[in-house]
């Protein structure tokens, strides 16, 4: 009961906080509605908070107390309740610095709207372990994210249709996917799905689970179907780029570690191996994009998608430490791309632009600025001891010892690559002088809220970095828990 | 626009109306439900505005509180369970009997009536914004 409290809030809080959004959306501009926005999303990081406080303890909720196979079954257990209290977090912050953004249009009600409808998505597909359920959270997601998306004074239509082309067609994968899955072995739920998987392994069902991951990889930018994320991410407010990075590939990420664990054959050799080929390829092509671009929020989503493939890569192979790290990736990544993407929209607010060939000098326009924007581009690159070199350094070691050579060479590599694009923002937007520079590059100071969302984002990279002993504990609980498939199954289905 | 049309029009709105009420009510156990029954009384509406170039009067504006309603009934539906110590969303039932016709009415009708609401608010609401980029 204590718990049932608390997650029947996560639920029902974004679905009032929408409806108090949208009661200002009537007038152009409301000054409360940012005091509102923020106690709202103080009460999630509370309630997210109370939530992990019994982290220990999974809870299986049975919706409409229909028993296991047949109802839709949620699972609380610690990796759903950390991901909700670290997402809910940032989710706070990103929203404090959205107050101040500019760029965010007309009314930044339907933002917040969209936020709050991203957060209900997120909590729900953390949580099912129903894959038709899982389907219509993640339908949650992507209408969310057009909703953040458009949240722009520029007119970005182009980039959302690619994006929903795209991300529709995925959903359809998924639901075909689902269908056959559901044709093979007559259940919906994972856990019964796992169980009938043992009994009889079919081809079908093998295949339907592919194409699942197909239709999840699509959502996620992995590989040869990336290209709808570097076309939507910079072409809205930074804002809803902020969001958008840090929530939503991020989520179908933890939600392939789910199913990867819990669906033997996904890590058996024919998918295992595609898998991993197709990671180094997202790693790869991610970072040679990057090198192509010169808006600053352009290479930062190439480089979301190289990043992707690291922890798809962690993912899928199939020990305990590689969940450790595909977790501390996953999280050294939420914010250190976060602060970078903060530090380039609030560029943009300054000088107009985020374009690398029109900017210079910034270093001497605004050293803190500077210095969080370096941190964060050297720990993205991996440079000791920030937590970028502790994420790449676990990856490393887990696909060494697991003897995928290969990727451990292409992982270094992309590593190199990544620390150049880093240093071409470093040198052309910080230090270099540029004659060519439009924009003059007179001093300006950061706002208040500008330097407290900054910290509030890279000193939890930093801690994690210098001191990764506050977070592995409960990491590495989360993939015992994750490894213990019988027990992961016994719980659902006796739950 | 011509008479006969609007008074076909008028006609179709309240047999839909009708009918979505129906399918509303069956939904528990046959074919039908609160989305179903809201999308066949938005064809009437349809079917109104092609005539009338507006909403029914006591709809215009009203859409706000349709969808309100809706989300606040099955956030009840939701929780009422909750404070009776069950799972969220467990169906509570209550057999009332007038006269000779027993009813059984249950926190899914609830959550149908809820969804019903929700949901023909918002297609008014996308009417109302289609209606005036058509007709100004």
């Amino acid at each position: 009961m204590s718990q049932l409290l608390p997650i029947t809030a996560l639920f029902i809080l974004p679905i009032i906080a929408i409806i108090v959004m949208l009661f200002f959306t009537t007038q152009e501009q409301h000054p409360r509605v940012g005091y509102y926005q923020l106690l709202l999303c103080t009460l999630s990081l509370v309630i997210t908070g109370l939530l992990f406080l019994g982290f220990d303890r999974t809870k299986v909720i049975t919706m409409a107390s229909w028993p296991a196979p047949f109802g839709i079954t949620l699972l609380f257990d610690t990796l759903t309740k950390f991901m909700l209290l670290v997402f809910s977090f940032i989710g706070l912050v990103i929203n404090y610095f959205s107050l101040g953004d500019h760029r965010v249009g007309r009314s930044q009600c339907y933002l917040y709207c969209g936020y709050w409808l991203l957060m209900l998505g997120i909590t729900g597909a953390l949580a099912t372990v129903d894959i038709f359920n899982l389907y219509v959270w993640c339908e949650v997601i992507l209408v969310s994210a057009f909703i953040i998306l458009r949240s722009d004074i520029k007119d970005n239509t182009k980039p959302i249709l690619h994006y929903a082309t795209i991300n529709i067609t995925g959903t359809l994968l998924l639901l075909i996917a689902i269908g056959l899955l559901y044709a093979s072995t007559g259940q919906l739920n994972m856990a019964a799905i796992a169980e009938s998987i043992h009994q009889d392994n079919s081809a079908l069902c093998i295949s339907a689970m592919a194409l699942l991951l197909l239709g999840l990889g699509i959502k996620g930018a992995i590989f040869p179907l990336y290209f709808w994320l570097p076309e939507a991410y910079p072409n809205t407010s930074s804002s809803a780029t902020l969001l958008l990075s840090s929530f939503v590939t991020k989520v179908i990420m933890l939600v392939i570690l789910r199913l990867v664990w819990l669906w033997p054959p996904l890590q058996a050799q024919p998918l295992q191996s595609l898998f991993i080929a197709l990671a180094c390829c997202t790693m790869v092509f991610g970072v040679f994009g990057a090198a192509n671009e010169h808006r600053m929020r352009s290479i930062l989503s190439f480089h979301i998608i190289s990043q992707l493939g690291y922890i798809l890569l962690a993912i899928f192979i199939p020990s305990q430490l590689a969940i450790v790290a595909a977790l501390y990736f996953l999280i050294h990544n939420v914010f250190v791309k976060s602060t970078l993407i903060m530090v380039a929209g609030i560029i943009e607010q300054h000088c107009g632009t985020d374009d690398l060939g029109r900017v210079a000098e910034l270093l001497k326009a605004c050293p803190l600025l500077g210095l969080i924007c370096f941190i964060a581009a050297m720990s993205l690159a991996g440079i000791p001891p920030l937590s970028g070199f502790w994420a790449k350094l676990l990856v490393l070691i887990v696909s060494f010892t697991t003897q995928h050579y290969a990727a451990v060479i292409f992982a270094i590599i992309v590593s190199l690559l990544t620390l150049y694009s880093m240093i071409k923002i470093w040198r052309y937007g910080f230090c270099q002088a540029n004659e060519t520079a439009n924009i003059a590059s007179k001093p300006f100071q950061l706002t208040t809220r500008q330097t407290i969302s900054l910290i509030g984002l890279s000193i939890p990279a930093v801690v994690i970095g210098l001191l990764p002993i506050v977070i592995f504990p409960v990491l590495e609980r989360i993939a015992a828990q994750l490894t213990d498939t019988t027990h992961v199954i016994n719980l659902i289905l006796g739950g | 626009m011509s008479i006969i049309l609007k008074n076909f029009c008028y006609l179709i709105l309240q047999i839909t109306s009708v009918l979505s009420i129906q399918f509303l009510l069956r939904g528990h156990n046959y074919p039908g439900g609160g989305f179903i029954g809201a999308l066949v009384a938005s064809i009437g509406v349809i079917f109104y505005l092609l005539a009338f170039k507006q909403l029914p009067e006591f709809l215009i504006g009203r859409y706000r509180y349709f969808i309100a309603t809706g989300i606040v009934l099955f956030i009840l539906s939701i929780t009422l369970p909750l404070v009776i110590g069950l799972d969220p969303l467990t169906g509570l039932w209550q057999t009332v009997t007038i006269g000779r016709t027993t009813i059984k009415l249950g926190t899914p009708l609830v959550f149908d009536t809820g969804v019903f609401l929700a949901v023909l608010g918002g297609f008014l609401c996308i009417f109302d914004k289609l209606e005036i980029e058509a007709y100004g």
